[in-house]
C-alpha cells in the first residue's frame, strides 16, 4: 500500500489513499500526516472529522480554513480573485452578505460590513475577512528574533503557519485593496481565484512599515 | 367535510356547547403549556461540565474532581487566568498554540469544575473579547473547542452574563458550519443554545444573524451527541413566542426526515430533545402542524409514548401529540381513526399516562383525550366504551382540580354529538344517562362552585345537558338533589356576564315558578 503525496495544479495536497486507511495504519492514536499540520487525534473518527474539516476546506492559495464552503468561496473571491476586484471597480455589487439566505450584495467591503451591523446586529468591531495584512511580527522562521510585544491592532488572530503568511503577504500586495489594481496585470482572467503566486514575488519590496523583522 | 376543529376555533365559546369550547382552548393551552415556568428554567440553560469530544482529551486526574475553593479565591484565580490568556494570545513565538490552549484550558476548568462557576469575574476581566479572538477562522480545533466551552459556561450565567456573549455570536454561528469538526460545532451549538434560552430578544438576534439553518442542519447527521445538542439548542431558538422561527424551521430541507428518523431510532435522550422541537413546532406553527400530521410523526409519537418509561421523554412526546391533535383535525379524522392499530396503541399509551403517578402526564393525557373526544361519534364511542372510562370517573372524583377540569371536557364531549354550525348540539343520550348514573354530576356541580370561570362554564354546560336531556324530565330533580340550584344561584349577580347569563337562564328555564308544583 503505497501512499504518496502529490500537488495538484492549484497547489493543494491530495492523498492517493483515503485518509481513514492512512489513519488506521498509524495506530490508534493518530497524527495527521498532512505536511505542516501535525495535529494529534484520539481516534479514527476524530481524524476523519479533522481531515474533512481542515484539509478539504482550506483556501488553496493562502491555506486559510473556513468552517463552511460558502465562507471559503466568498473569501477566495474577495481575497484572491482579481476578476472579482475588476467587477468591484466597475461598480457591480459583488460583496455578498455573510448571512446565508439573506441574498443581498454590496459594492464594497465596508458597505457590506455596515449592512451586517445594521440589519443583522453584528458587533461593530466585527471583521470576518481580515484584509490580508501580514502580521508585523511574523516572518520566516530563521529570521525571527524575539516575539513582538505589540498586539495585533485589528484584534484578529493570525494563523500560526509562518510560511502561509509569506504567501498571504505576497498575494495581498497584488490584489487585496479596495481600489483597482491598475499597476498589476495578471494576464489571465481567473474564475474563483486559484492563481498560485510564485514565491519569488515576495522578496525585496520592503515590508510594511514598523516591522520588527530584520533580514540576515 | 366540515372541519369542526378549525371552525370552532373562532366561535364564541360561551354560546356554544362543550364541543366547541374544547376546540377553542387548544391553541392557548398548547402554547401556555410550553411556557410552564419550572420546566423552562430547567431546559433553558445548561452548564457544560464534561467535554463534547469523543475522546477524553483532557486526561487530568486531579482536575476531574470538582474544584472546591472558596469563592473569593476562585474569583481571583479566574481573573488571573484571563490575564494569562491575554498574554498567551500576544505571544507569537514557538509553542504559541500550546500556550494558548493551555491558558484556555485553565480558564475552562475554573468555569466548569467549580460548583458556582466564577462567571462574573471572568466577564469583568474581559474574557469574552479574548475568547472571541480565539475563535477566529483557521485556529486549531483544540483552541476553538476550549474557547467555545468557556463561552458556553459564561452564557449559562445570569442574564447580563449571557448577553455579554453578543460579540461572539457571529463567529459561534459560523463555526456551526459543515466543515467544522463535530466537537467544535457541537460546543458552539451548546453555547448558542444557552444564549437562545435566555430571552426573546437574544433569540431574535440569533435568528437575524442566521443561526437557524446551520443549527437545523446539525440535526441531520447520525452523530448522537451532535443531534442531541443541536436539537436542544434549536428548541430554545424556536420557542418564540413569535412563530416565525418555527415556520422557517419546518421549511428547511431535510428537517422533517431527520425528525422522523430520530423519533424512530434514536436513543431516549436524543429523542427527548427532538420531541421538544416538535412541541414548539406544533405549538407555534400551523404550517408545521399540518406537515407533521401528514407524516409518520404521529404514529411515531404514539409508539414512543406507549413503549417508553422515561418521564423526560414522555413529557414532550405527549405534549407534541396533544398539540397535533388539537392543532389539526386531520390527526383525529385521518390518523387516529377508531379501529386502527395506531389508535388502539394510542389509547393504551394514554391510559398508561392516566395511571401514572406524575401529575403532568395525567393532566396532559386527559387534555389529549378531550380533543379526541371532540371528534366524530366513533371517537366518542371509542372513549366511552374503553377501559379509560372507569379511570376517568375515578379521576373526576379524586384528582386535583386541574386534572378534574380536563376530565370534565372529556366527559362533556362524549355526551354531545359533533355539530356542523352554530347550533345547539344533540345529545348522545346513552352516554349521558350512563355517566349520570355512574355519579359524575356532583363533580360538575363542584366545578360550578370553583373560582375558575372556565371550570364554572364547563359545569354549567353539563348541567344544561342534564336538565335538557335526561329522560322523563328527571334532570331538574337530579340537579336539585346535588345542590345544583344553589350552586347556580351564586352567579346571579356575578361580575362575569357569560357565566351570569348562563346560570340565570338555566335557573329561570328549569327552576322557574312552575317548578315543584307537580309534586
Amino acid at each position: 500500500m503505497d501512499i504518496f503525496f502529490f500537488r495538484n495544479k492549484e497547489g493543494s495536497i491530495s492523498y492517493s489513499q483515503p485518509p481513514c486507511l492512512v489513519a488506521w495504519m498509524l495506530g490508534v492514536e493518530v497524527f495527521c500526516p498532512i505536511a505542516g499540520c501535525g495535529a494529534r487525534l484520539a481516534s479514527i473518527e476524530d481524524f476523519e472529522n479533522h481531515y474533512y474539516a481542515r484539509h478539504t476546506a482550506s483556501c488553496s492559495v493562502c491555506s486559510r480554513v473556513y468552517p463552511t464552503l460558502r465562507l471559503l468561496s466568498l473569501h477566495v473571491s474577495e481575497a484572491h480573485d482579481s476578476f472579482f476586484q475588476a467587477k468591484v471597480a466597475r461598480g457591480y455589487d459583488m460583496y455578498e452578505c455573510l448571512v446565508e439566505g439573506c441574498g443581498l450584495k454590496f459594492k464594497s467591503y465596508k458597505s457590506r460590513q455596515h449592512h451586517l451591523v445594521d440589519k443583522h446586529k453584528f458587533p461593530t468591531s466585527f471583521e470576518f475577512f481580515k484584509k490580508a495584512l501580514p502580521s508585523k511580527k511574523h516572518r520566516i522562521k530563521s529570521q525571527r528574533k524575539k516575539p513582538s510585544q505589540k498586539e495585533d491592532t485589528s484584534g484578529m488572530m493570525e494563523v500560526e503557519n509562518a510560511a502561509m503568511d509569506d504567501l498571504v503577504s505576497a498575494v495581498s500586495r497584488l490584489n487585496t485593496s479596495d481600489t483597482a489594481p491598475s499597476s498589476i496585470s495578471f494576464g489571465r482572467r481567473n474564475t474563483k481565484g486559484m492563481s498560485f503566486v510564485p514565491r519569488a514575488v515576495q522578496r525585496g519590496k520592503g515590508s510594511n512599515s514598523g516591522s520588527s523583522v530584520t533580514k540576515k | 367535510m366540515a372541519d369542526p376543529g378549525f371552525a370552532t376555533n373562532k366561535r364564541d365559546p360561551i354560546k356554544s356547547s362543550v364541543v366547541n369550547a374544547a376546540g377553542t382552548r387548544r391553541r392557548q393551552l398548547a402554547v401556555t403549556v410550553g411556557k410552564e415556568r419550572r420546566e423552562s428554567l430547567v431546559r433553558a440553560k445548561r452548564l457544560c461540565r464534561v467535554g463534547v469530544s469523543d475522546a477524553e482529551v483532557d486526561v487530568d486526574v486531579e482536575g476531574e474532581m470538582m474544584i472546591d475553593e472558596e469563592q473569593s479565591i476562585l474569583e481571583s484565580q479566574t481573573s488571573l487566568a484571563v490575564e494569562n490568556l491575554k498574554s498567551a494570545l500576544a505571544y507569537q513565538g514557538k509553542g504559541a498554540v500550546q500556550k494558548r490552549v493551555g491558558a484556555l484550558q485553565e480558564l475552562r476548568r475554573l468555569l466548569s469544575r467549580s460548583e458556582f462557576p466564577p462567571v462574573e469575574s471572568a466577564v469583568k476581566a474581559g474574557a469574552v473579547a479574548i475568547l472571541v479572538q480565539c475563535l477566529s477562522f483557521g485556529s486549531p480545533d483544540e483552541q476553538l473547542l476550549e474557547a467555545a466551552w468557556c463561552l458556553t459556561n459564561i452564557a449559562a450565567g445570569n442574564p447580563e452574563e449571557t448577553k455579554a456573549l453578543l460579540p461572539a455570536l457571529p463567529l459561534l454561528i459560523a463555526h456551526l458550519g459543515e466543515k467544522s469538526s463535530s466537537p467544535v460545532a457541537e460546543q458552539c451549538a451548546w453555547a448558542l443554545g444557552n444564549v437562545a434560552g435566555e430571552d426573546e430578544e437574544l433569540r431574535n438576534v440569533l435568528l437575524i444573524q442566521g443561526a437557524l439553518v446551520p443549527l437545523a442542519r446539525m440535526m441531520l447527521p447520525y452523530r448522537r451527541s451532535t443531534v442531541r445538542t443541536a436539537a436542544w439548542a434549536l428548541s430554545n431558538l424556536i420557542k418564540g413566542p413569535n412563530p416565525k422561527a418555527a415556520n422557517e424551521l419546518i421549511r428547511v430541507d431535510g428537517v422533517l426526515d431527520a425528525i422522523v428518523r430520530h423519533l424512530t431510532k434514536a436513543d431516549d435522550e436524543s429523542a427527548t430533545e427532538v420531541a421538544w422541537v416538535v412541541v414548539y413546532l406544533s405549538a407555534l406553527s400551523n404550517l408545521a402542524t399540518s406537515v407533521l400530521v401528514k407524516s409518520d410523526v404521529l404514529q411515531l409519537l404514539v409508539n414512543r409514548l406507549a413503549t417508553s418509561n422515561s418521564l423526560q421523554l414522555m413529557i414532550p412526546v405527549l405534549r407534541s401529540l396533544g398539540n397535533l391533535v388539537a392543532g389539526d383535525s386531520h390527526a383525529t379524522y385521518a390518523v387516529l381513526v377508531p379501529g386502527l392499530e395506531v389508535t388502539d396503541t394510542a389509547m393504551q399509551a394514554l391510559i398508561k399516562c392516566l395511571n401514572s403517578e406524575h401529575r403532568v402526564l395525567k393532566k396532559e393525557a386527559a387534555w389529549v383525550l378531550s380533543n379526541i373526544a371532540a371528534g366524530s361519534i366513533e371517537h366518542k364511542q371509542l372513549i366511552y366504551s374503553s377501559e379509560t372510562l372507569p379511570l376517568l370517573l375515578h379521576l373526576f372524583s379524586a384528582a386535583p382540580f386541574d386534572i378534574r377540569k380536563e376530565v370534565a371536557y372529556i366527559l362533556g364531549n362524549i355526551c354531545v354529538a359533533p355539530t356542523k354550525g352554530d347550533e345547539i348540539p344533540n345529545l348522545i343520550l346513552e352516554h349521558l344517562v350512563s355517566l349520570v348514573e355512574k355519579g359524575c354530576l356532583p363533580g360538575f356541580i363542584d366545578l360550578v362552585r370553583s373560582a375558575d370561570i372556565e371550570a364554572a362554564k364547563l359545569g354549567l354546560q353539563f348541567i344544561e345537558l342534564v336538565l335538557r336531556g335526561m329522560p322523563n324530565g328527571k334532570g331538574p330533580k337530579l340537579v336539585e338533589q346535588e345542590d345544583g340550584i344553589e350552586a347556580m344561584e351564586r352567579f346571579q349577580f356575578h361580575e362575569n356576564e357569560d357565566v351570569r347569563t348562563m346560570a340565570n337562564s338555566l335557573v329561570d328555564k328549569y327552576f322557574g315558578e312552575d317548578y315543584g308544583l307537580d309534586e
